[in-house]
């Protein structure tokens, strides 16, 4: 065993440091604040880390990456959720879309559709959920009627993120067949968000736009060479995919960051010593805190580890993800308590603590224990795979 | 980074668990708790000579010298089978102290020795940084020309009544001050205390004890430092025999989920008692990444006050989640006392109430966040 992060990930770090430094404009809260500036600044972001190699610093290089290691992705991961994930849209392409498409794509899929994420210059959304299929995702009803050449799309789409920002492509799950398992029968099609027939209304969410939509698929044509792995087999490619997914976002990262504005706040106001510094509650809480964000750290880096070393951490990068959640909550709203009353002037008003930074927090990290496979499904996988038990209800 | 097992860790990890298994069974650990000695000195010589026990102990003086990290795993693996051993008071706490303070001629003396299994060294729990004394008067030392002398009482002394050697800490004019004492003196008392977790604990009383100056660990008035370099490292070891208590826990509580059926299903097809065991798992794996992260540490010489604070605070969380979770979902078999589940329950409360409570970990990790609140504070006023 080893904690080290290998010398050139931290070399990175501080580079990379130094660039968000520079880059990212003081008004910068991420895309899901209402601010016209906020999506063409995410791809103009995008677009100059491609251009310094590390918008697919560890893609290998036969895709337009630098090779570097599960790492210096951890380390961009990192960097970027705690500053409010400056990608935008893109952070899915390139943790989870792309590889997906490495590891299944045909050779021409992957010349076609991989440069373009390497060049930062391209949104996709992904359309898994539907209005009857949510944590029983496998049970989606949105068919894909299958022709020599093409097939025709029908069916609807939920909650799906960034869909109006637009995305130019979408990774959607459909149903080519039917049998006695549900989880047979299910396809993975890359479609282009332009084709005729397909509508995107977006929902208003309490986090702001571009957070949930719907899509609508009425008579969509989809060639053929748009199937991504094996018709009807899909399923496996998608859940080793999610697997890959849930230690994809490093929520603790963000955690960590609003601890420590939170500390800033709390115990150097610029006086020395304020008065909120010798309360009991207020530190022990914080080191409550602090103590369980490093605890999802280090489990991540276990779920990482085991990646790094050619395996597929299911069960680790649940538990990883379970840990994750909780403590990107859990900052959201002990840290709004700490507030007090001032906690509840909302991000906008020059009166926000923190500049609003904490209410944002707890309003963002809402979901977070429903997106990508509820908590609870989450433990469901725990419970078979890694305790043996058999399913449960 | 990497934090998956090495070959070499995963072979220390089950040499000591084939031998833990066959030489350690839960009819074993009863009459072990059971008997004067609280530890079976058969089991004890063989671990010794696996050199499982001496890994802190440089080769030097006979140890095997495998390092913090590796004490964790085999920590670990005692606590899987609610192995009460003298591993920690005695090949940690003093082997360390006496490694850090004391005199050449004593460690020479006595370091092979404690390395081999052949003494027994011990110190009192209630000598952790940060424990509630409760106002306890405790020791208090004289000197008496090139002798000290010591009066007073110290509680929870483990396995005293095999113990060659207990360092006691005394009040003298120069500040708290660690003498060797040999338990077996004149003017030396000891009594088992009953207590919840089954290791053998003992109140040691001193009356005018006397003490060679040579006898000294760690300077005169040098014990609070003493402590406050050997206890982190016992605490680490300790949160990892906590970890292998509760990782039998929840086995046991699989166990029985597995196969209990109620309402024409068993138990464990029940989310309410599957995401129990879960949320077991869930803080057993967060309490080992943080203590043997706070191992390597230590073992790199890195500063980890904030890490070792850390795995104490997880470590006690872990402890009431999976006793109250595991007892839960055991029903009334677990609380039978023909059931083993007690003997992992009673030994994690033990520890979770030894080497510091939780508010005092909790206080030493906010102190450090406040620091560095104030470290960076200064760093944008530069």
């Amino acid at each position: 065993m080893n904690f080290d992060f290998p010398q050139n990930a931290e070399e990175f770090r501080k580079e990379l440091r130094a660039f968000l430094e520079q880059e990212l404009p003081s008004w910068w809260r991420g895309i899901f604040v209402h601010d016209d500036r906020a999506i063409p600044f995410t791809r103009e972001f995008c677009k100059k880390l491609a251009q310094k190699g590390w918008l697919t610093i560890s893609w290998p290089q036969e895709y337009g990456g630098a090779g570097g290691s599960a790492w210096t992705e951890t380390v961009m991961r990192e960097e970027m959720w705690a500053h409010n994930e400056p990608r935008g849209p893109q952070y899915m392409n390139l943790n989870y879309i792309g590889p997906l498409i490495m590891r299944h794509g045909t050779p021409e899929q992957r010349k076609r559709f991989l440069p373009p994420m390497a060049a930062g210059d391209v949104l996709w959304t992904q359309g898994f959920s539907e209005p009857g299929a949510g944590s029983d995702l496998a049970s989606l009803t949105t068919r894909a009627d299958v022709h020599d050449d093409y097939f025709v799309v029908n069916g609807q789409k939920i909650w799906n993120s960034f869909a109006d920002a637009p995305a130019d492509w979408c990774l959607l799950l459909v149903r080519t067949s039917r049998s006695d398992r549900k989880q047979h029968g299910i396809s993975i099609l890359l479609v282009d968000m332009g084709t005729p027939g397909i509508t995107v209304r977006p929902i208003d969410s309490m986090i702001g736009p571009h957070d949930i939509n719907e899509i609508y698929f009425e008579d969509v044509v989809i060639p053929r060479n748009c199937l991504l792995g094996p018709l009807d087999n899909g399923w496996s490619v998608v859940s080793a995919g999610l697997a890959f997914e849930r230690i994809g976002v490093a929520r603790y990262a963000r955690a960590h960051r609003v601890i420590e504005d939170l500390c800033g706040q709390l115990f150097n106001d610029g006086r020395r010593d304020p008065q909120s510094a010798k309360d009991i509650y207020s530190r022990h809480k914080l080191a409550d805190l602090y103590v369980r964000a490093e605890a999802a750290r280090l489990l991540n880096y276990r779920a990482i580890s085991i990646q790094a070393a050619g395996g597929v951490p299911t069960t680790e990068a649940s538990i990883a993800r379970v840990h994750n959640t909780l403590i990107e909550q859990m900052v959201g709203h002990v840290g709004l308590d700490l507030m007090g009353s001032l906690g509840q002037i909302a991000m906008g008003d020059p009166e926000a603590p923190l500049g609003g930074d904490i209410s944002r927090q707890w309003l963002e990290t809402i979901p977070a224990s429903v997106v990508a496979g509820a908590v609870e499904i989450q433990k469901n996988i725990i419970a078979s795979q890694s305790l043996g038990l058999p399913r449960s209800w | 980074m990497d934090l998956v097992l090495s070959p070499e860790e995963e072979m220390l990890v089950n040499s000591v668990r084939a031998a833990l298994t066959r030489k350690c069974t839960s009819s074993d650990v009863r009459g072990t708790e059971a008997s004067e000695r609280g530890y079976d000195p058969g089991l004890w010589k063989l671990m010794c000579e696996n050199g499982w026990p001496a890994l802190l102990i440089p080769e030097a003086f006979a140890g095997s010298n495998g390092g913090l990290l590796a004490m964790t795993l085999v920590g670990e693996e005692l606590g899987r089978v609610a192995c009460d051993s003298p591993t920690i008071p005695c090949m940690v706490v003093f082997a360390k102290a006496l490694l850090i303070g004391g005199q050449d001629a004593l460690v020479d003396e006595v370091l092979p020795k404690v390395a081999a299994g052949a003494l027994i060294g011990s110190m009192s729990l209630g000598s952790c940084p940060g424990e509630d004394r409760w106002n306890h008067p405790g020791v208090l030392a004289t000197e008496r020309g090139c002798k000290w002398s010591l009066s007073g009482e110290v509680l929870m002394v483990p396995y005293a009544s095999s113990a060659a050697l207990v360092l006691v800490v005394a009040r003298t004019g120069m500040g708290l001050t660690a003498f060797c004492v040999d338990p077996r003196s004149n003017g030396v008392r000891i009594r088992r205390h009953d207590s919840v977790g089954g290791e053998a604990l003992f109140a040691m009383a001193l009356d005018e004890v006397h003490v060679a100056a040579d006898r000294i660990v760690g300077g005169l008035g040098g014990a609070e430092s003493l402590l406050d370099r050997t206890w982190p490292i016992a605490t680490v070891v300790g949160a990892a025999y906590a970890v292998g208590l509760c990782e039998t826990a929840l086995r046991l509580s699989l166990e029985h989920v597995r196969s209990r059926h109620q309402f024409g299903r068993p138990l464990g097809a029940f989310q309410a008692v599957a995401h129990r065991c879960v949320d077991m798992r869930l803080e057993i794996d967060a309490a080992r990444s943080l203590l043997q992260y706070a191992a390597w540490r230590l073992d790199e010489e890195l500063d980890a006050a904030v890490e070792v604070a850390a795995a104490k605070l997880c470590a006690n969380q872990m402890c009431q989640s999976v006793a109250r979770g595991a007892h839960q979902v055991n029903g009334a078999m677990g609380f039978s006392t023909e059931y083993d589940l007690q003997l992992f329950t009673r030994r994690a409360k033990a520890f979770e109430l030894t080497y510091g409570s939780t508010v005092h970990h909790l206080e030493q990790v906010a102190a450090a966040l406040v620091r560095r609140a104030h470290e960076r504070r200064d760093l944008i006023v530069a």
